[in-house]
């Protein structure tokens, strides 16, 4: 309010009204509330229940690593039923408003509960005692993540189903030495060890492994499946097309994007994406699904495709993308946000993209609480909010410099970037500056790119030769995306947070108030000037 | 950049931000979740409210311009559901302007998250519930899994002591990459004192005994005396301690063999125990010299070991050398 008044005659329109009717501190405070009104407006309920439903998952997690996590479990099981049957019956009984409390209420609790009992879960079984005990056994297990190429091996999640011989049904990570496809049977021997911990604990916590397994000896004593074996073909047969015409940096790159398989990339090009945080366009996330069909549904819309076609066409993209990606469930995850974000976005079938992105957010979470700790999920979803509201607030701002459709291009890059911030802060410590630029050069370039790459596999299926014409057309905006990436990593460097996860949270919490006190502010200003208007034509009125 | 990119991500960005592209998309459609707002009015319906406070209502929704205020409410084709029960004007807070009503900023903020949406709120109490119940079945499903041990953890027993078994199973269990410790079968080990018989007893070695055991039958476990025992060296009737050694002499036998000074660190299957070990016996362990079992003994003042894997906790101890000492150590 302070900050209001005194700005608002300057924004106020020309014909200033004040002379009319003065402004009263009542009025600009209800001028203020109305955009921040319109907004929970078009969310609904869930844009409060999504929100609460992540922190709670965090608590949960700060909680548990307190030691208070078996204390804490049955009473909140015991909660959250309670607060389920009260929201019922207090639907029920038609008092709705204290209903939508309660339910708040009830998915703060179903949510920590699911937390407690999956971490419950995680010391019932023999891998439990078996990184008590120490030892090794001999472990059947097959591959159930798409292994990731990291410092010391393949890491990957395991899906244990016998330990000496004793049947079980237990997750484990492993770090291999070769990487077996999704869906391998193996046999090990193998002591276990328990999750390490900081950020890759939490990981493969949410990805419910129990242990980490030091492997003495693999052993692959199977066959991948028919599903694992045929996206590895088509896999393969990309990665083929992409190399025929481009190196193995270039061709990889658009490999990357398409299928999150960096295995052709040369290792020196994954630390530069590393180093200049460019490393989301060839993980398989939010951000590379969302990028990927918003340039197939520009292409679409550029060959005069008709809305019906589309559409189907989009919705076809999502599930293909899942299979060559090998239907892991951050792609599903990634895959299922995208779609229903995007399909509102342009189609117009729910209240508003927001409300859908919170409702996307809550269904996953409740689905598998676990999600809470997945930094993955965080930041897809942190980037879709800047996207849907950051993006749209910086272009219009900047298309008064610059051509609309690059101040869109980098509103969208920007509003992602921003809303990431404070999740990178919060769990990394530091931001890459040179991130910043690096992504609003190569993120667009990317987006193309990663389009051709897209309909250059999606033809590989049919005839290589083609394919690779596809890729080739490509390989410029990957060779840029690479320069890019290469240029910025001789410029690292950023802001380094002493790694004290209450001074990472408040620096990472207040660069968020930050930037709702701006919008707030901002828009208090703009209000300032749009609420004269009809008061100052209702008062012209009068004669 | 070619040209068809340069549209192609212009559509990008236009689909997202851009209501007036698609006339089609400001239209009221009904919306995917929630009650299709039946008690809500919406902008589209121009006769619904009185001149001024529509173009009030207007203005303060979509600021001095549609566009600035990047995505307003009903941006992608939604109705902006303005209308409450109790009237429009206290639901956007454009009539408090007019007529002077305050409320703090707080409950503006949250007071439309409360709003009645039954229809929204129902499908939301549904999915809490089939996530808690997802939440309790994958509970009760994983409490039927196998476990690796039978008596709890820090219990007494000696677990997977099976005279038989243990020892061979210890030297073979790293080696051969079978477990040192009977899986499962730690319920099953007899629970009592159990000693080490030397000297002019039939089968000297080890013996598992009954709680409550005397030395007499810790000799007639061991088969009995020889001959030549000199059975009246000995306190037959003194109760059995857990890790004792009870030496017979034999006749012509000067003096019996220094025993060794009571030891509480070495369990009678040769196992280290954490919690009591003296530094030597601890030094005995192969890698650990005097800094590391004083370590391992500054660890243990500070917080017992629960389990071998409380190891881990010893600076200095990593998982290479705590799997190699596994084996040969225990915590009773």
């Amino acid at each position: 309010m302070i900050l209001t008044s005194p700005s608002q005659p300057a924004r106020a329109p020309v014909a200033t009204p004040l002379s009319v009717r003065p402004p009263d501190p009542a009025r600009t405070l209800a001028d203020d509330e109305v955009p921040v009104a319109t907004t929970a407006e078009a969310l609904g309920p869930l844009g409060l229940l999504a929100p609460c439903a992540l922190a709670t998952g965090r608590l949960t997690a700060w909680l548990h690593d307190l030691g208070f996590g078996p204390a804490l479990r049955m009473p909140v099981v015991v909660c959250a039923v309670l607060c389920i049957g009260l929201a019922v019956a207090l639907l029920a009984a038609d008092m709705s408003r204290v209903a939508a409390v309660m339910v708040v209420v009830a998915t703060i609790t179903v949510v920590a509960a699911g937390v407690l009992l999956r971490l419950a879960t995680f010391e019932q079984g023999m891998l439990p005692g078996l990184v008590d005990r120490g030892g090794t056994v001999t472990i059947d297990a097959h591959v159930a993540a798409e292994p990731r190429k990291g410092a010391l091996g393949w890491q990957t999640v395991l899906r244990i189903s016998a330990i000496d011989g004793v049947a079980t049904r237990e997750r484990a990570a492993a770090v291999l030495d070769e990487a077996p496809g999704l869906g391998t049977p193996l046999r090990l021997v193998a002591s276990a060890r328990p999750l390490p911990d900081g950020g890759y604990g939490r990981w493969l916590a949410q990805a419910h492994a129990v242990a980490l397994l030091d492997v003495h000896d693999m052993r692959i004593t199977g066959d991948p499946g028919r599903v694992s074996r045929a996206s590895e073909h088509v896999r393969e047969r990309i990665r083929m097309a992409a190399t025929r015409h481009l190196g193995q940096g270039t061709g990889g790159l658009l490999v990357g994007f398409v299928t999150g398989d960096t295995r052709l990339l040369p290792d020196r090009d994954v630390a530069a994406m590393q180093a200049t945080g460019l490393s989301h366009l060839t993980a398989v996330s939010g951000s590379n699904t969302a990028i990927l069909l918003a340039g197939m549904a520009g292409l679409l819309t550029l060959a005069r495709v008709g809305a019906g076609l589309r559409w189907t066409v989009l919705a076809v993209t999502v599930p293909w993308f899942a299979f060559i990606t090998r239907l892991e469930p951050s792609v599903l995850r990634a895959g299922t946000m995208a779609l229903l974000v995007i399909a509102a976005a342009a189609h117009g079938v729910a209240r508003d993209a927001r409300h859908l992105l919170a409702g996307a957010v809550l269904l996953l979470v409740l689905l598998d609480p676990m999600l809470t700790w997945s930094l993955g999920l965080l930041l897809s979803a942190g980037a879709t909010l800047g996207v849907l509201v950051i993006a749209p607030r910086i272009a219009s701002r900047l298309e008064t410099f610059i051509p609309r459709a690059v101040a869109g291009l980098l509103g969208i890059t920007l509003g992602a970037q921003l809303a990431v911030a404070p999740v990178l802060i919060a769990s990394f410590g530091t931001i890459e500056w040179v991130s910043i630029p690096a992504n609003l050069l190569a993120v667009p370039i990317a987006a193309v790119g990663a389009t051709f790459g897209f309909i250059g596999s999606a033809l590989a299926l049919v005839h290589v030769g083609m394919a690779s014409s596809v890729f080739a057309l490509a390989g410029p905006a990957s060779a840029a995306v690479l320069a890019i990436a290469r240029v910025g990593s001789r410029f690292t460097g950023g802001p380094e947070i002493p790694d004290v996860p209450g001074v990472r949270l408040a620096v990472s919490a207040s660069i968020v108030l930050g930037g709702v006190l701006i919008s707030v502010v901002s828009r208090r200003i703009r209000m300032a000037g749009a609420s004269a208007r009809p008061v100052h034509r209702s008062s012209a009125s009068e004669p | 950049m070619p040209l068809p990119q340069r549209s192609a991500m212009r559509h990008a960005a236009v689909m997202i931000d851009d209501p007036e592209q698609s006339p089609r998309r400001r239209s009221p459609v009904e919306p995917v979740w929630g009650d299709p707002l039946a008690s809500h009015g919406t902008l589209s319906d121009p006769s619904a409210v009185p001149g001024d406070v529509r173009a009030a209502v207007r203005a303060s929704v979509w600021g001095t311009d549609p566009l600035e205020d990047g995505v307003p409410a009903g941006a992608f084709g939604a109705p902006v559901p303005l209308g409450t029960p109790d009237g429009m004007q206290d639901r956007t807070g454009v009539g408090r302007g007019l007529d002077g009503g305050r409320r703090p900023l707080l409950m503006a903020v949250l007071r439309p998250w409360f709003e009645p949406r039954p229809g929204e709120l129902r499908g939301a109490i549904v999915l809490l519930a089939v996530s808690l119940a997802v939440s309790l079945a994958l509970w009760f499903d994983a409490s039927r899994r196998p476990s690796l041990d039978g008596p709890p953890i820090g219990d007494d027993a000696v677990r997977s002591v099976n005279p038989a078994s243990a020892p061979a199973g210890l030297v073979a269990g790293s080696a051969d990459g079978s477990d040192g410790w009977g899986m499962g079968g730690g319920a099953d080990v007899p629970i009592g004192p159990v000693v080490h018989v030397s000297g002019a007893v039939r089968i000297p070695g080890v013996v598992t005994l009954p709680e409550g055991s005397r030395v007499a039958d810790a000799v007639a476990a061991s088969g009995g005396a020889m001959p030549d025992a000199r059975l009246d060296r000995l306190n037959l009737a003194r109760r059995v301690d857990d890790g004792e050694r009870i030496h017979v002499p034999r006749v012509g036998e000067d003096a019996p063999p220094p025993d060794e000074p009571a030891s509480r660190g070495v369990l009678a299957d040769g196992r280290i125990d954490l919690n009591a070990a003296s530094q030597a016996e601890l030094e005995t362990l192969p890698g650990v010299g005097p800094a590391r079992a004083q370590a391992i003994i500054l660890e243990r003042e500070t917080r017992p070991y629960r389990v071998p894997g409380d190891l881990r906790r010893v600076p200095g101890i990593g998982e290479a050398t705590f799997q190699r000492l596994a084996p040969l150590v225990a915590v009773r």
